[in-house]
């Protein structure tokens, strides 16, 4: 135990901490705290009141307690007790036991702020010091309620201490970040950021952190921060080492406090006013300047220190990204490091480089490190450094050096760490793709990798080759030769059996007059490989096989035979013993022409985002690879780079929203233009690229401060959806947007027509959303269930349904139904009751529109509602006499209506029965003399008049032909009918 | 097939190591010794599996005894050897701890050698292995009968006179498990008993023992009038399982219900049985708890003797559980000595000696310190242990006969001696609940922290 002053000293506790210490074993610790417990218990329980001194000893013993695991329940109200007291001490422990176990719902709360606020007001700054701390380490919604206002007036005040200023200034910053909504800065604003002036650095040092925090939220109002820190900065920087006194670390002054400032500056971008930025300049130079002095102490803090700045300087140096001579300077002094002996010098130095790369005016001040960087991948002991090296790499990647560096890369892959060859993998296989000056060296790098690190190439890669070939059409030849010879190897890659039974199905003509390469040699080839396959590629050989049939037909015999071999038609899974069947029929029974036809070549595929990129993205997380795709793109747009893409550009140009068409063979532009019908979260980085401007800067801020970002990961992923839901918003494309209900949708005729005969299913399915219906109908009035499912995992926002009835449909119909809730959440289902009444008979549908948010973007949806004037019918029995006799009342021709038509559907006499008793009318039975024939009466019910119907239907089987006949006692019922009927058949 | 058996100290040094069979070799042993006994966190199962070899450890004071095995063996039958190993090496040198475990290094490894054969359990009884491992003299005579042992035929006893009087003692150990309800339903009770038996007999004896079972059919033989049949059946006792010592003829049991045996010399458990029928409780414990307030409860538990008065039961001792916010507790008892103890949250009631058919009470008014937030806390059972000089099986040992064939001593001359003694394991009350008017309720609701 250290010395403490008799006053201070508790034997008590001290005894008791050390009883514990000396317990031997779990059981003997339980059994003395229990009887350490009691004692408290009996203590507090007594009637005689507890002096302060032994109030804090046992609220000492119960923290102590709490803190070895056990619960505490009790003394609480002591705690309180202790921080009215007048002694530093007790105060001291009152709060810590607070801090400690008081949960922010406890009902003592009200008390404690009472205590709280009278120790604020006390003007005693140990006191506000402990009260401010106690806020801080709470740092709940409560708290802040009860506080957020008081703070800042302390933090301002100019009769306060320079210690309570800085506790002031970290516990604001504590519930700023709980609870952002209740700290209003407004009035207080501009006196917080003259803190930046203050005599005292501890107190700047505090305020800083704080205003950095605040300026990343409303970056407008703290503007005028920029030329206070970047004349604070200059003082600091341009003193010497000895006049900072407490705040020189090791020779370095203040470089807490610089690191600080420099990250708020890069709140910002470069500053306007020209005086402030060349100070600002002058100070970066500096800087850099100093790095080159020989050090002043050989202590590893002091150098520590030194780069601490340094970092945050190129950093900012980077951020600022409008400097060219900086940044080269910058580039050189990382290149120095590089060869440090330090591993963490060299992992940060890489690391600033991979930015570095990205910006234009030190692309090429970087590229001249490639050897180095190279050499770190090839020597570099530490695994997390060769990452960073295989990271830079692929950021310096640029047309010139591209073939060298993927060559390194691919020859580093035979030695590389498992744990980071699938990404060098994805990358290898991007660059290759990206720099591609001609697609035989293109062929050949993949076929590389897939023979190198097979097991990590993932589906998308070799997808991708194929998908590249095939739309290419002077590439094909050259790599289904290549691919003949890779498959020649005694052992290969599943992966490379795969793209090898692609292309030679697809294009093994081309080699085929070579007498090494003939016909039956590729297929020997291909099959030797099949017995080593897994079922999935065995599936894709077999679909080759038939491809073979139909390039080579000499082949044919022979592969029939392999078909027919019962390991292969006899195979116990299915979907081999399938392709094996049919094939083997197909290449029997149909003729060549049929069999061309099938097996024509493979049309060119859409293009489409590449799918490795898609993959890169998701193993990294959004930001990483981010910025220098974008930059791609950013130097790219406009300029014809990638050796006359025909396909791609062609699709890009026709693709009318494209900002500028461009040939990125990514086709991250084609990307970035679906982005109206891009809803998916995956989409949402797309989405980014688009926004060049904004978004630009958001992502590459967030990459280049990652230590922010560590302090408020969801702010910054958070404004990174923002940004994109805004961009798909204010995108023109996006005509989904618009507030009117959109035109119905086209096959919503169709689905009307689904629904004539049935009064339940799902009217409309899309990849979001499903509606399904049941309704009943009674006379003329009816109840229509919606159900509105949600298919997505998201929530959509400001879901809403209106019905409306066009035109005369008004006067026609009555629909009453009530709003849905707003938020339907992923996955789950709404349902909404539609109440129905016919007032007289109808021709139209009526519409039903449906809006929500998904993901951002607006989604409007009208469909027809399945109401027509058939589910009014009421059926009616008769004898055959009587329907006659009605049938010949009604023989006026306005009150007919008559359809020949032909049947779409199959002319099951069942089935017709049960549409026509779907259709709500009775079936007579042995009316009409044809037993072939079907006779239906009915009577439609609507609120003004009943309309009797009947109706005749003659199917004549041989012509496939329908006759129908509708009476009723008004026109235009009949000829409704007749349409709505004619439809079923 | 026990792979190896190895003997700890508790800071994981070995002390004794045996391997039976290949594989089981230092790097074993350095495993259990790293993932068991220097584990951080207490290793709870008695069975570890590590990399392809199970280890099976028991602990005795601060010596950890485990065996070795690389194949699926039974579990239990592993146990079984580590535990008649201790029986043994506590019949050897009275008390296992490491410093006798080194003192006596040689003779354990001469018992291990005995006990397991190739991994295979051999011979586990004391007194055999008495026979078979020297012990500071050296005796010739051994060899002879060794082959004679090593089939089984008659387990530990040699053709002997060396005492003065036949003396044979029996001892009835049993112990009593009862959890009861509030309103005193018995929710669970059993007793597991022991019949162990200490011989001073001459020559090649064969003892028959007879136990008043229900099926005991030796009975039938010796009754003669209705009268006592009746009142002997109902004293029966029905057991619901027995194993028997090796030495037993189960033939015998099986066929006529008779335990016929030729007992080991010395010292030996002859049966273990158990019964869960017609138990007669020593003890009724009735508790009740009353809570006054939001800051008291009142704590009663009445003792009720259950046996004859002429019998005094010793040792007895009640916990009352109390609640965990407990500040203050004001015992009254009309007998025996009370006291809270604080640091395991019990009052203990305690009597030296206890006679039959006797009624005592105990009153605690205990004052609670209000809680912050209220939690239930439900009462643990109020808690007893206690020695009776009887068997609360009801069990009985009616004769034992013995005869010797070849020296033909007099069954009169056996001087035998019979004991019973029973005792409490888990005896458990559960407290019934009253509130303020004294009323019945089936939970509490005053203010704990559980």
């Amino acid at each position: 135990m250290p010395a403490v002053s008799k006053g201070d000293g508790m034997r008590g506790l001290a005894v008791f901490i050390s009883d514990i210490r000396n317990c031997k074993s779990k059981e003997a610790e339980i059994k003395r705290i229990n009887k350490e417990l009691a004692n408290i218990r009996s203590k507090f329980k007594g009637d005689k009141a507890l002096d302060g001194y032994s109030k804090k000893k046992y609220v000492c013993k119960l923290l102590f307690i709490f803190l070895l695991g056990h619960d505490i329940d009790f003394g609480h109200m002591e705690a309180v007790n202790l921080l009215s007291s007048n002694k530093y001490t007790e105060k001291q422990i009152g709060y810590l036991f607070i801090s400690v176990l008081v949960n922010s719902n406890s009902e003592l709360i009200r008390l404690i702020n009472n205590a709280i606020k009278n120790d604020l007001a006390s003007r005693n700054p140990t006191f506000m010091c402990l009260a401010l701390h106690c806020i801080a380490n709470v740092g709940s919604r409560e708290m802040a309620e009860a506080f957020a206002g008081e703070i800042p007036r302390i933090l301002v005040a100019g009769d306060t201490m320079d210690s309570v200023k800085q506790s002031a200034a970290l516990c604001l910053l504590r519930l700023y970040k709980t609870s952002p909504d209740l700290v209003h800065m407004g009035e207080w604003t501009s006196r917080v950021v003259h803190l930046l002036n203050d005599q005292h650095m501890g107190v700047v040092t505090a305020a800083i952190s704080l205003i950095t925090c605040l300026s990343q939220k409303n970056p407008e109002e703290f503007k005028t921060c920029i030329s206070l820190a970047v004349s604070r900065l200059s003082r600091i920087v341009s003193s010497a080492s000895t006049d900072l006194q407490d705040y020189t670390y090791y020779f370095v002054p203040a470089p807490w406090l610089s690191v600080k400032l420099l990250r708020l500056l890069q709140c910002y971008p470069p500053p306007e006013d020209g005086a402030v930025k060349g100070r600002l300049v002058e100070c970066l130079e500096t800087i850099l300047n100093k790095a080159q002095e020989p050090p002043k102490s050989k202590k590893v803090q002091h150098s520590n220190a030194k780069n601490a700045i340094l970092f945050e300087a190129i950093s900012l140096i980077i951020h600022y990204d409008s400097e060219p001579n900086l940044l080269v300077r910058a580039c050189n002094q990382l290149g120095q490091f590089l060869q440090h002996r330090e591993t963490n010098l060299r992992y940060l130095a890489l690391e600033s480089m991979c930015t570095l790369a990205s910006s234009e005016f030190s692309h090429e001040a970087v590229k001249t490190h490639i050897e180095t960087v190279i050499n770190a991948l090839k020597t570099e002991r530490d695994v997390s450094v060769r990452q960073r090296a295989a990271d830079l790499l692929y950021a310096m990647c640029d047309r010139s050096n591209a073939k060298q560096i993927v060559a390194e890369m691919l020859s580093y892959l035979e030695t590389a760490d498992y744990s980071i060859r699938e990404e060098i993998v994805l990358k290898v296989a991007i660059l290759a793709e990206k720099y591609a000056v001609d697609y035989s060296w293109y062929v050949d790098t993949i076929l590389n990798l897939i023979r190198i690190a097979g097991d990590y190439v993932s589906e998308e890669v070799w997808y991708r080759v194929i998908q590249i070939v095939i739309n290419r059409d002077d590439v094909q030849g050259y790599a289904a030769k290549t691919v003949f010879e890779a498959l020649q190897a005694p052992a290969c890659h599943e992966n490379m059996v795969k793209v090898g039974g692609y292309i030679l199905g697809e294009f093994g003509n081309l080699i085929a007059g070579d007498p090494r390469s003939s016909p039956l040699v590729q297929f020997n080839l291909l099959h030797s490989k099949f017995h080593l396959c897994s079922v999935p590629t065995r599936a894709l050989l077999l679909s080759a096989y038939i491809k073979f049939i139909n390039l080579f037909p000499e082949t044919k015999s022979t592969i029939q035979e392999v078909l027919r071999s019962d390991s292969q038609i006899r195979n116990s899974d299915v979907e081999l013993q399938q392709r094996a069947v049919e094939y083997l029929k197909l290449s029997s029974i149909a003729s060549t022409d049929v069999l061309a036809t099938v097996l024509e070549e493979m049309p060119p595929f859409p293009e489409r985002e590449s799918s490795i990129l898609a993959k890169l993205k998701k193993k990294k997380g959004p930001g990483a690879v981010s910025v220098s795709e974008l930059e791609d793109g950013k130097k790219e747009a406009g300029s014809e780079i990638n050796g006359g893409g025909g396909a791609e550009s062609a699709a890009a140009a026709s693709n009318a929203s494209t900002p500028s068409p461009s040939a990125d063979l990514l086709g991250l532009r084609s990307g970035a233009a679906g982005i109206g019908s891009a809803t998916g979260a995956g989409s949402l980085l797309v989405d980014v690229f688009s926004e060049s401007g904004t978004a630009a800067t958001a992502s590459s801020g967030t990459d280049e401060n990652f230590l922010r970002d560590l302090d408020l990961p969801t702010e910054s992923s958070d404004s990174l959806l923002v940004d994109s839901a805004l961009a798909s918003d204010s995108t023109p494309s996006s005509a989904l947007g618009s507030e009117d209900p959109a035109p119905a949708l086209p096959e919503s005729d169709e689905l009307l027509h689904k629904f004539v005969c049935k009064n339940n299913g799902v009217l409309f399915e899309n990849h979001l959303l499903q509606i399904g219906i049941k309704s009943e109908y009674r006379q003329n009035l009816g109840r229509m269930y919606l159900f509105f499912g949600n298919k997505t995992s998201m929530q959509f926002i400001g879901f809403s349904t209106t019905v409306t009835c066009p035109g005369e449909l008004q006067s026609q119909l009555n629909i009453q139904t009530k709003p849905v809730e707003p938020l339907v959440e992923g996955g789950a289902q709404v349902q909404q009751v539609l109440n129905i009444e016919c007032l007289s008979d109808f021709t139209e549908a009526p519409l039903l529109n449906i809006r929500f948010r998904y993901g951002g973007t607006l989604q409007n949806i009208t469909l027809k509602l399945p109401i027509t004037i058939n589910k009014f019918f009421q059926p009616t029995e008769m004898a055959s006499q009587d329907f006659f006799q009605r049938w010949k009342q009604l023989s006026q021709p306005q009150q007919e209506a008559q359809k020949i038509f032909k049947a779409t559907h199959p002319m099951d006499s069942e089935v017709l029965k049960g549409k026509l008793l779907g259709l709500g009318t009775a079936l007579l039975e042995n009316v009409d003399p044809n037993p072939e024939n079907f006779v239906c009466a009915g009577v439609i019910q609507t609120k003004a008049l009943q309309v009797g119907c009947l109706l005749r239907l003659e199917p004549n089987a041989q012509a496939q032909m329908y006759r129908l006949t509708l009476r009723s006692s008004k026109e235009s019922v009949s000829k409704r009918l007749c349409e709505l009927v004619a439809e079923q058949f | 097939m026990i792979g190896g058996l190895f003997i700890y100290n508790h800071d994981g040094e070995v002390l004794i190591s045996r391997s039976y069979r290949n594989g089981i070799g230092w790097n074993a042993i350095d495993a259990f010794r790293v993932t068991v006994i220097h584990s951080r966190l207490p290793v709870r199962s008695p069975v570890t599996y590590i990399a392809g070899t199970s280890f099976f450890h028991i602990r005795r004071a601060n010596v950890w005894l485990a065996a070795a095995t690389k194949h699926n063996i039974s579990a239990t039958m592993v146990f079984e050897v580590l535990y008649k190993m201790c029986d043994i090496m506590t019949d050897f040198f009275t008390k296992i701890n490491e410093e006798n475990v080194k003192k006596n290094f040689v003779l354990i490894y001469g018992l291990l050698d005995e006990i397991l054969d190739f991994g295979y359990p051999q011979h586990c009884g004391p007194e055999e292995l008495k026979n078979l491992v020297l012990q500071h003299e050296s005796k010739d005579e051994q060899t002879q009968t060794y082959s004679h042992e090593e089939t089984g035929h008659c387990l530990g006893r040699r053709d002997i006179v060396k005492y003065r009087r036949n003396e044979i003692y029996i001892d009835v150990l049993e112990s009593v498990n009862l959890l009861m309800s509030p309103r005193g339903q018995i929710l669970n009770v059993n007793v597991f008993g022991r019949v162990v038996m200490k011989c001073f007999l001459n020559g090649l004896p064969i003892c028959k023992l007879g136990i008043n079972e229900r099926t005991d059919i030796a009975l039938q033989e010796t009754e003669s009038s209705n009268e006592t049949r009746r009142r002997r059946r109902k004293k029966t006792v029905t057991i619901d399982h027995c194993s028997f010592h090796p030495c037993v003829r189960l033939l015998a049991f099986d066929t006529f219900r008779t335990i016929v045996f030729m007992p080991p010399d010395g010292q030996f458990e002859l049966m273990r049985y158990r019964t869960s029928l017609n138990v007669i409780l020593p003890f009724r414990l009735i508790p009740w708890v009353r809570e006054v307030n939001r800051t008291k409860v009142e704590i009663r538990v009445i003792i009720k003797c259950n046996f004859r008065p002429s019998l005094r039961a010793q040792k007895v001792e009640i916990r009352i559980p109390t609640p965990l916010n407990t500040s203050g507790v004001q015992i009254m008892c009309m007998k025996g000595k009370a006291k809270y103890k604080a640091s395991e949250n019990v009052i203990v009631w305690r009597f030296n000696k206890i006679a039959g058919l006797k009624v005592s009470q105990c009153s605690a008014d205990i004052d609670l310190l209000p809680m912050k937030e209220s939690k239930k806390w439900v009462q643990p059972p109020v808690s007893m242990s206690f020695e009776v000089p009887f068997a609360p099986s009801g069990m009985r040992i009616h004769y034992i006969n013995v005869s010797e064939a070849r020296l033909n001593y007099a069954e009169q001359e056996v001087i035998k001696w019979v004991r019973y003694h029973g005792q409490s394991g888990i005896y458990e009350t559960r407290c019934s609940y009253l509130d303020v008017n004294g009323r019945r309720k089936e939970e509490p609701d005053f203010c704990c922290h559980a």
